[in-house]
């Protein structure tokens, strides 16, 4: 073996060890039959799969996309003026990038927590409106799936967020200055060059968010209250409560496979050239 | 007809101190005009206010007689071939000519980018990236893309600056032909004294942040404003008070009668075929220079001798 091949074993050792590896279980248990007290058993069976054609499981798997597609759009609406502006800041820069991402500081479920207290029907937001005598009832703010898609956006902007600051940062300013200088106004500039040019940023970004949405079940579990059942929750109850593992197994699977469709595709498409970096 | 471009004591301040105090200046259409000076003396201000690129803090900016300080970048007929070309990487060179007459609404861009292309001997690179063109392939590209718009006034932000020195001849030359050929007025920034001296009809020497002279390359070099416009655009000797260049100080073993002369010992001497350059040291201990170039007498180091010149050679210089 040569010096380099050992320098890259460790990372093979982790590849295989932490993703292949499971993988290759989870693949396995998804062909084989539930144990009485959970765990598997023998015979290999398809019927893991064949299971999650019902309508109850493809509606699932459809609210699963939507939502998870939503947010993205409202992360790219709300993000790309975000990493716009901070990388215009000048030697405010760092300071904005901390806060953008402050919230990491704290636990991800502590985070998601205090969206009940803003949402629910004693909350922050409801109180102030019947307060301010705008609303006589308290609005349903909670436990459908617009707080889901308000959990997921909250949660996953700043994974948008960076990788557009990257190459909007990277981006040499005399581009947008030739820009005008030809002719073109503000919204042309911001079209024919600094959305294309910051194109690998928004793909990196909207696969960022993407996928870990699909696969989000604590947002969906607490600001869903159980009725929007998202493919991740179906994928947790089934290892726990269902003591289902195949099925568990096969629906993550699934899961699994969309999202790297979703990468394939980015990467086939101009917006994430197959050489990586492209800015 | 009123001047391609007036400025009127234009002042510009950036936080914390004064870039520009007080600068105007007038082009005359079809001219060739630089602005030349150290780094930080307020040039490229000057060039991106004419642009646009930033706002003047008071004074006034007359595009053909209009005052253009209000207007965006966009809104002036004034077009920037920027240092670095600012080429846009995702758009052939091709592309990168249209861009202009496409954001304008000009008829057919295709057609009239491409004469543009093949005006700088480009036509044949129309569908390569900028990432795939040579430096020099790219300032003909830049050079192209602010051309085809035939803008009232081309600036060019050191625009040899980034080629290496042979090309940069190459470039110069080709510079001063398209000037020409298109009769557009160019005002070029460099901070090379040599390239404003033999591309400019006229040139600006500024120094912080203002502009010391304004005249003919002639003007400039024989007959200087300031001490600081003499040493910028060559070299001088200052004899008591006045200045001499270098090539109109002469050697002589003994003192002649007739014109002002100074005692020298040669500290070395550099022979570069055409003329000798001569390092010499006053009595004041001050270091000076000659070009001699013919009949150059075998020098040798520490050897003194009378230097001298003609009245008519000093500068008085305040």
């Amino acid at each position: 073996m040569n010096l380099r091949a050992w320098f890259l074993l460790p990372a093979r050792v982790t590849a295989l060890l932490l993703i292949a590896a499971p993988l290759a279980v989870m693949l396995v248990y998804s062909f084989l039959t539930r144990g009485d007290y959970g765990g598997v058993e023998q015979p290999f069976t398809v019927e893991n799969y064949q299971r999650l054609a019902d309508p109850l499981y493809l509606g699932i798997l459809w609210r699963s996309i939507w939502l998870s597609a939503a947010a993205t759009a409202i992360c790219a609406l709300l993000g790309f003026p975000l990493a716009l502006y901070i990388a215009r800041a000048g030697n405010r820069k760092s300071l904005l990038l901390q806060l953008v991402l402050l919230p990491f500081w704290t636990s991800f479920l502590v985070r998601t927590y205090a969206w009940l207290f803003i949402l629910r029907d004693t909350g922050l937001v409801n109180t102030a409106l019947l307060k301010m005598h705008l609303i006589g009832a308290p609005l349903p703010l909670l436990y459908n799936e617009g707080a889901v898609l308000l959990g997921l956006v909250y949660s996953f902007l700043p994974f948008f967020v960076l990788p557009v600051y990257a190459t909007l940062e990277r981006l040499d300013p005399s581009l947008p200055e030739a820009a005008a200088d030809l002719g073109a106004h503000p919204a042309a500039i911001l079209r024919r060059i600094i959305l294309p040019l910051a194109a690998p940023g928004i793909g990196a970004g909207c696969v960022l968010v993407f996928v870990p949405c699909l696969g989000s079940w604590l947002t969906s579990d607490l600001l869903g209250g159980g009725k929007t059942v998202m493919l991740g929750n179906l994928v947790q109850n089934q290892f726990t409560t269902a003591r289902d593992w195949p099925f568990g197994a096969a629906a993550s699977m699934v899961l699994m496979l969309i999202s790297a469709a979703v990468l394939l595709l980015l990467r086939r498409s101009p917006v994430l050239p197959a050489g990586g970096g492209a800015a | 007809m009123p001047a391609v471009l007036e400025l009127r004591d234009v002042v510009k301040d950036f936080p914390g101190h004064r870039a520009l105090h007080g600068v105007s200046m007038t082009l005359e259409r079809g001219g060739f005009y630089s602005l030349v000076g150290p780094s930080g003396c307020g040039k490229t201000t000057t060039l991106r206010l004419i642009g646009g690129f930033e706002s003047l803090t008071s004074g006034q900016i007359l595009l053909n007689g209009h005052n253009v300080a209000p207007l965006r970048p966009w809104q002036r007929d004034v077009s920037t071939v920027f240092q670095n070309y600012a080429l846009f990487p995702h758009l052939t060179a091709l592309g990168n000519v249209e861009f202009g007459l496409r954001e304008r609404k000009v008829p057919n861009t295709s057609a009239r980018a491409m004469a543009a292309l093949e005006m700088v001997q480009l036509g044949g690179s129309r569908d390569r990236l900028p990432a795939q063109l040579s430096g020099g392939e790219r300032q003909r590209v830049a050079l192209a893309r602010s051309l085809v718009l035939q803008p009232q006034l081309l600036l060019l932000d050191e625009p040899l600056a980034a080629l290496d020195p042979r090309l940069r001849g190459e470039m110069r030359a080709e510079l001063k032909a398209m000037q020409r050929k298109t009769g557009i007025t160019f005002l070029l920034v460099t901070h090379d004294q040599e390239e404003a001296l033999s591309l400019s009809g006229k040139l600006a020497v500024m120094n912080a942040g203002q502009i010391e002279q304004f005249g003919t390359p002639e003007d400039i070099y024989h007959r200087p404003a300031t001490r600081f416009v003499a040493g910028f655009v060559g070299t001088v000797n200052w004899f008591n008070g006045v200045g001499v260049r270098p090539e109109f100080t002469r050697i002589a073993a003994a003192a002649p009668p007739d014109c002002p002369s100074l005692r020298a010992t040669v500290e070395s001497s550099q022979f570069l075929g055409h003329l000798t350059h001569l390092h010499l040291r006053l009595e004041t201990g001050a270091r000076v220079m000659a070009h001699a170039t013919v009949d150059v007498p075998q020098l040798t180091e520490g050897q003194s001798l009378w230097l001298h010149w003609h009245p008519r050679h000093e500068m008085r210089l305040p």
